[in-house]
């Protein structure tokens, strides 16, 4: 079996050849999943598009932050500003996969894989989009929701926007061991503060217990208001219990992915209250 | 024998001689190997859990680019193998020479072997192979296989059951009445996955003297041999079978996997014909653990001795024996402990049903039998008030003691010993003038957390069991002329990663009396050299060590007769064995033990279920050291293998389905898992059959971590899991039915 390899030397090249060829092309980031896949001989792509040479990658300050598609997990996991977007990059897979795995590749998980999208949801990050004749970018929560036939068969993700963090951030993951292990449940945080101690604003995002990585939008609306305290953090956690849509896989039932959601919640807000 | 000038050659931390090649991945193993000209062979296996093939169609395939041959059932001249039983078909499918071939009993049975220019090709071409199955009745659970009227897989096997063991000794009700404390619990254990380094992978090929060859990694080459010419119905002479470097075995190489068909191919092919399986195929193909159930009662008398004991053991064998009556025989003897126990019943079954077949793994039964026998004598010492250490040394056998066999133990019985080295090693214990006391258990400063330390125990045979032919064969050459300048052993034993050749070369060397430089190492291939039973049951060292002795020792005879070279072959063959009773189980099961303890201590936190194995201490008594770091890497490999089996490998099987076959789902501990510290206590007690007094060692340090593990969350939580692997959904689970955890 061959395939036909792309490997496009920038992106305006890239953006011809998934003109060109559209639906039937597998577009690799580090190709960490999908190699995978292929070796083990469970699917055979008959077009592959590699974006390792396509000059995506890159961390960007230009009022506010641009993280190139193709940035390795190793880059992303230095990033110090976001320093809860660094963690859970530093926490997916070894060396070898973080060297090669990509943020954009990373987005395109499915769950329980995808960690990123965790903490990126806590930031309020954006995605840029862009195809031949267009680009647009939407927000990470649109994107993740989005239902992949609405998805432009002509796009590619080229890059990750994140506005400048503002207030205090927390994440934590649950894997069935210490390292190179799928999420059992991952969650991150960020609130902001008011003078008076009193959440201002809260993103409380949840990964590998839902189709896709999303925010517990009435957990979060459950902390305004609120200072970060033993009953403010059991509410919260109760509610983005409810929130959640867990399933059952190898790794842990739908029963107990729920009851980790609660735990990891609570986790994650006890530690910013410190 | 050693000139005294000279240092020993055992008892020495000795490099291994096969650590270079290794390390620096010049060592073949059998994926590496290939011939000019060869052909890639992808294997069809069954889509259906039970069926009987009507007809396969493989014209699609063979017109498929590249396709040379594809081989069915018809093609196989004697189409049964089973290291045990002849219960399986090589190739499932009509036409064939044995009655029954025609049906697939699980979804590693293969249906078609196809063969191609190139791997792709083969594989591309397998699924067009087309196959009508007409689908049977199915049954899952071993406990309904037995039911009258379950679905029945093998004719010969009334219930779907292979064996049926029984211990009778003593009149129960007797044994009930002098019990004041009587408990019943009930166990069960998981499957297990070998997971080791290298997949099934073989080269098959003509040699130059025209003989039907094959390069694998198995654990026999004899055994393959004979499952081979068995199968091809050719002379055993007439096949050849040759292992390069083993990546671990674990007793999952025991049975057949590529090597029969390899040689088929080989064989009407006479060109060199070459597999790999994948990571997903060897998990989904090579057999398992037996998961087993087992319903237990014991009764103690207040003061603490051991008065009964009944069991119910269940293991499922999936759909073929392997060596289930064996493994099923050894957890028919563990499952009552290193104890003596005046009244016991224990009924043991091995069951056929549609799951994937279960086998050899390393402690081959005594582990499942381990976790329910030091589960009840723990709850048992908590329901007395004593402490389990001093429980168990008012209980534990000694030299003349009489077994559940109704037998005494093979002599070097030295589980008190080990008992109480374990207990004090570990620091957990210590003993006064009143008995033995285990200290107070530091906590951490997490409220959700807490920490146990476990006890257990546990013995295992050295050695085939049950009257099995045990034997060993080596040959030793001595060469040179007023003085030996090379000494050649052929010893065929597998070295599957454990070390064994390099404690060959040991040994040849302290037997002969020269430095181990000058030993020269023939090792597994079958025209080189002859049986020596295989690597497994802790017997290689034991075996292969007294083989070697005892050739040794009429080479140097012929050598001081002034024969050059001087040849000696030698056939060691340790105490007979005999079958068990089948009304009373009375028999004399092994000739010899090893004894050994493990203390467990974990931290468990009570609101995820994960259960952290901080540190083990392991006793074992090993008779003697022959390489002090190869007998530490066995005991710290066996922790690490054995916390997999008890705390995170969960393979899940779903009628007949492994839904997990890849290790990025089936998980095994990385090193970021492991204890921080796994405390090696060897003890030198020798036996005297041993090789320099050595019992085998390999096994024992997985036997009794399960159980000790299961203590140690009890310490920290007052909860008894009694159902392996103790995955954190069920510690959860458990936990909030005794109202603690999370408090959501």
């Amino acid at each position: 079996m061959n395939a036909d390899l792309f490997i496009p030397r920038s992106l305006d090249e890239a953006l011809s050849v998934v003109q060109t060829h559209g639906a039937g092309l597998l577009v690799m980031g580090g190709g960490t999943m999908m190699m995978a896949h292929i070796n083990e001989g469970i699917f055979f792509p008959q077009k592959v598009m590699s974006l390792a040479r396509a000059g995506l990658s890159g961390v960007y300050r230009n009022g506010h932050t641009q993280i190139g598609a193709t940035t390795h997990l190793t880059d992303v996991s230095q990033i110090a500003d976001y320093p809860i977007l660094a963690e859970a990059a530093f926490q997916i897979g070894g060396p070898a996969i973080r060297n090669m795995g990509t943020i954009g590749g990373n987005l395109y998980m499915p769950q329980p894989a995808g960690d990123l999208a965790v903490p990126l949801l806590a930031y309020d990050a954006h995605v840029e989009l862009a195809s031949a004749s267009a680009s647009r970018t939407i927000s990470l929560e649109d994107f993740l929701a989005e239902p992949r036939s609405h998805r432009g068969v002509h796009e590619l993700l080229v890059a990750v926007h994140l506005p400048d963090p503002t207030g205090y951030a927390a994440y934590l993951k649950l894997g069935r061991r210490e390292a190179n292990t799928p999420s059992v449940v991952a969650v991150g945080v960020r609130v902001v503060m008011d003078k008076q101690g009193q959440i201002s604003d809260a993103r409380l995002a949840l990964g590998a217990v839902g189709s896709f990585a999303f925010r517990a939008k009435n957990a979060e609306a459950a902390l305004i208001g609120q200072s970060l305290n033993t009953k403010s953090i059991a509410d919260a956690a109760q509610i983005a219990m409810e929130e959640s849509n867990p399933f059952t896989d190898a790794l842990a039932t739908a029963w107990y992915r729920r009851r980790m959601v609660g735990v990891f919640v609570k986790r994650t807000l006890e530690q910013l209250a410190k | 024998m050693s000139d005294n000038n000279q240092m020993p050659a055992i008892g020495v931390s000795m490099k291994r001689i096969d650590a270079f090649g290794k390390v620096t991945g010049q060592t073949p193993y059998p994926s590496d190997l290939n011939m000019d000209g060869q052909l890639w062979m992808k294997m069809r296996f069954s889509d259906r859990v039970h069926a009987r093939v009507v007809s396969i169609d493989t014209r699609r395939a063979e017109a498929y680019p590249g396709v040379v041959r594809i081989f069915t059932a018809r093609d196989v001249p004697v189409n049964e193998y089973g290291l045990v039983m002849k219960d399986q078909p090589v190739i499932c499918g009509p036409g064939s020479t044995i009655l029954g071939a025609d049906v697939v009993r699980c979804l590693a049975d293969v249906v078609a072997v196809v063969v191609a220019d190139t791997e792709e090709n083969a594989a591309a071409a397998a699924p067009l192979i087309d196959i009508e199955y007409q689908d049977l009745p199915t049954v899952f659970d071993p406990e309904d296989a037995m039911q009258d009227g379950a679905p029945l897989l093998h004719h010969d096997k009334p219930n779907n059951i292979i064996v049926h063991y029984k211990i009778r000794k003593g009149e129960m009700s007797e044994g009930w009445a002098k019990s004041d404390v009587i408990l019943e619990g009930e166990f069960s254990t998981g499957y297990q996955e070998h997971a080791y380094l290298q997949p099934e992978a073989g080269l098959g090929y003509i040699d130059e003297q025209g003989r039907v060859t094959v390069v694998v990694a198995g654990q026999w080459v004899h055994e393959d041999q004979e499952q081979i010419y068995h199968a091809l119905n050719l002379p055993p002479d007439q096949v050849r079978v040759i292992y390069p470097a083993i990546g671990g075995a674990f007793g999952g190489r025991e049975d057949m996997s590529v090597q029969i068909v390899l040689a088929l191919a080989a064989w009407k092919l006479g060109r060199p014909v070459k597999i790999i399986w994948s990571r997903e195929e060897s998990i989904l193909y090579h057999h398992k653990r037996h998961p087993v159930k087992i319903r237990a009662k014991w009764g103690a008398t207040r003061d603490g001795k051991l008065v009964a004991a009944e069991a119910t053991v269940i293991g499922d064998a999936g759909a073929y024996n392997y060596t289930t009556n064996k493994v099923m025989g050894n957890a028919h003897l563990m499952v009552t402990g290193p104890y003596e126990i005046p009244y016991v019943q224990v009924d043991t079954y091995g069951v056929y049903t549609n799951n994937i077949m279960t086998g050899a793994f390393r402690g081959f039964g005594g582990p499942q039998g381990a976790f329910a026998a030091e589960g009840m004598m723990n709850r048992l010492a908590e329901a007395l008030g004593l402490d389990p250490v001093d429980f168990r040394l008012r209980n534990v056998i000694h030299e003349g003691s009489i077994m559940t066999t109704g037998t005494p133990p093979p002599p070097g019985v030295t589980i008190q010993q080990t008992i109480e080295a374990g207990a004090i090693e570990s620091g957990a214990w210590s003993h006064n003038g009143q008995g033995w006391q285990k200290s107070i258990t530091q906590q951490p400063r997490e409220s959700y957390k807490r920490r146990g330390i476990g006890f257990a125990c546990g013995f295992k045979n050295i050695g085939y069991s049950f009257g099995f032919p045990e034997q060993n064969w080596a040959t030793i050459e001595l060469r040179g002329a007023g003085v030996i300048e090379e000494v050649t052993v052929r010893a065929a034993g597998a070295d599957v990663g454990q070390g064994a050749h390099t404690i060959f070369v040991q040994m040849t060397a302290e037997a002969v009396g020269v430095p181990v430089e000058k030993v020269r190492l023939i090792g597994h291939d079958t025209a080189e050299t002859q049986t020596s039973g295989s690597s497994s049951a802790s017997r290689m060292t034991f075996m292969t060590g007294n083989a070697i002795r005892g050739a040794a020792e009429l080479a140097l005879k012929k050598w001081q007769d002034e024969e050059r070279p001087a040849i000696a072959t030698y056939q060691y063959r340790p105490p007979a064995t005999t079958t068990l009773d089948k009304e009373t189980g009375y028999g004399t099961p092994n000739f010899a033990y090893g004894y050994v303890v493990e203390v467990a201590e974990v931290e468990v936190d009570l609101e995820t279920g994960m259960v952290n194995l901080v540190r083990v201490t392991c006793a074992n008594d090993v008779g003697k050291v022959l390489n002090r770091i190869l007998v530490e890497g066995q005991v710290e490999g066996a922790v690490v293998q054995a916390q997999g089996y008890a705390i995170m490998e969960h393979l899940v099987s779903k009628e007949g389905r492994v839904l997990n076959p890849f290790l990025s789902t089936y998980l095994i501990p990385t090193v970021y898992d492991i204890p921080v510290e796994v405390k090696s206590v060897l003890l030198e007690n020798p036996i005297p059959i041993g090789p320099w007094g050595a019992r085998g060692m390999a096994e024992m340090p997985f036997i009794p971590l399960a159980p000790a593990i299961a203590s140690a969350i009890h310490d920290a939580t007052g909860i008894w899991f009694d159902h392996l692997p103790f995955i954190p959904d069920r510690i959860v689970e458990g936990l909030r039915e005794h109202g603690l955890g999370a408090i959501v």
